[in-house]
């Protein structure tokens, strides 16, 4: 069965982008903009998008967030801060426990269907699903909800993709 | 992401002439209508030429690192205000391709995915929404961000290709 890992995940997300020095964003967020480099910004779009959200902090004390959303709970994380603030962008993302379901086959089989996030199964053998988005510069409300939107209804894809793949039973 | 080039392959125009040099980076740009982000590639030193083909979705060709690619759109009317765009580029099937192999950059590399699709060639692509207009700096830096990823994947793809002994061809633009 595939179970969300939530507010465990933070680990992982830590060691992308391996060799690349880390930029950051010391513009002021825009009037109306949503900016990694303004968490409340972030906090606040999420919650017009009618997700209950909470604050915290990833195992580097950068910036995170955790959003209940209609599909699954899922994590957002900041990347490209110094030393925790400037971020310039965000990181939507869902960790499934590991499991002998969770192979590289259905990752890539995500991935070459369907659009916008990602799918993979790093090596600790979780099932990871994800979404980077650049702040620097600023994004409005409505590209940030839109945002939003298309990573909820890929999530709900994917417990269709799940079941299809994994034949589970249908929920309820 | 503006910062992040000092590890990069030589890239057309985005070092030296940065934000400052350009109308205001914090103007607002609708690019759900195409010419507009073909106008915002070229502005970042990118050709950029448009197709609209009668029965189908816009597209860009356009190239990054010496490799081509295309930005296609998706959800349009009559070939404007779309509602999606997708930096698209693909390597032919080489032995080096495998499905381990797309998987190991998906686990660890960021807005750049890659696939294998059905007939063994590497699918590259990054999605972005285009719905409700964006600032010129954020969409440059997404520009920025399929750039630079496109340059690390081909650093990515030589440390697998020693392994493997197998030189990849050169990328082709193709719709899916």
């Amino acid at each position: 069965m595939m179970r969300p890992i939530h507010f465990v995940a933070a680990a992982a997300a830590l060691f992308l982008v391996p060799g690349i020095a880390q930029a950051q964003d010391r513009a002021p967020c825009g009037a109306g903009m949503v900016c990694a480099s303004d968490p409340e910004t972030v906090l606040h779009a999420l919650e017009k998008a009618g997700l209950k959200v909470t604050r915290s902090a990833d195992n580097e004390g950068d910036p995170m967030i955790s959003a209940d959303g209609a599909a699954y709970g899922f994590d957002v994380y900041f990347y490209g801060c110094e030393r925790h603030k400037h971020c310039d962008s965000l990181r939507f993302q869902i960790a499934f426990r590991k499991d002998g379901e969770n192979t590289v086959e259905l990752a890539n089989k995500w991935n070459v269907s369907k659009r916008f996030i990602q799918a993979s199964v790093p090596a600790d053998g979780r099932f990871v699903v994800s979404y980077d988005v650049g702040t620097i510069g600023g994004v409005n409300q409505r590209n940030f909800a839109d945002t939003v939107d298309w990573w909820q209804s890929m999530l709900g894809e994917l417990g269709d993709f799940f079941q299809e793949e994994l034949k589970l039973k249908p929920k309820g | 992401m503006a910062a992040l080039l000092a590890a990069a392959a030589p890239i057309p125009a985005m070092a030296q002439t940065g934000y400052f040099d350009k109308p205001a980076p914090d103007r607002i740009i609708d690019i759900a209508q195409p010419e507009v982000v073909v106008q915002t590639l070229q502005e970042e030193g990118y050709k950029a030429v448009l197709n609209t083909p009668k029965d189908d979705q816009p597209y860009i060709q356009s190239a990054a690192n010496g490799s081509s690619f295309t930005v296609q759109f998706y959800g349009c009317t009559g070939g404007k205000d779309c509602t999606s765009l997708e930096f698209y580029a693909w390597y032919k099937k080489t032995p080096t391709f495998t499905t381990d192999f797309a998987n190991r950059w998906n686990s660890s590399k960021r807005f750049m995915s890659v696939s294998i699709d059905s007939d063994g060639d590497l699918a590259l692509y990054q999605y972005v929404s285009t719905t409700g207009k964006t600032t010129y700096a954020n969409f440059a830096d997404d520009i920025d961000w399929w750039s630079q990823m496109n340059g690390e994947l081909d650093k990515f793809i030589d440390e697998e290709d020693a392994k493997v002994a197998a030189t990849p061809t050169a990328p082709d633009a193709k719709k899916r």
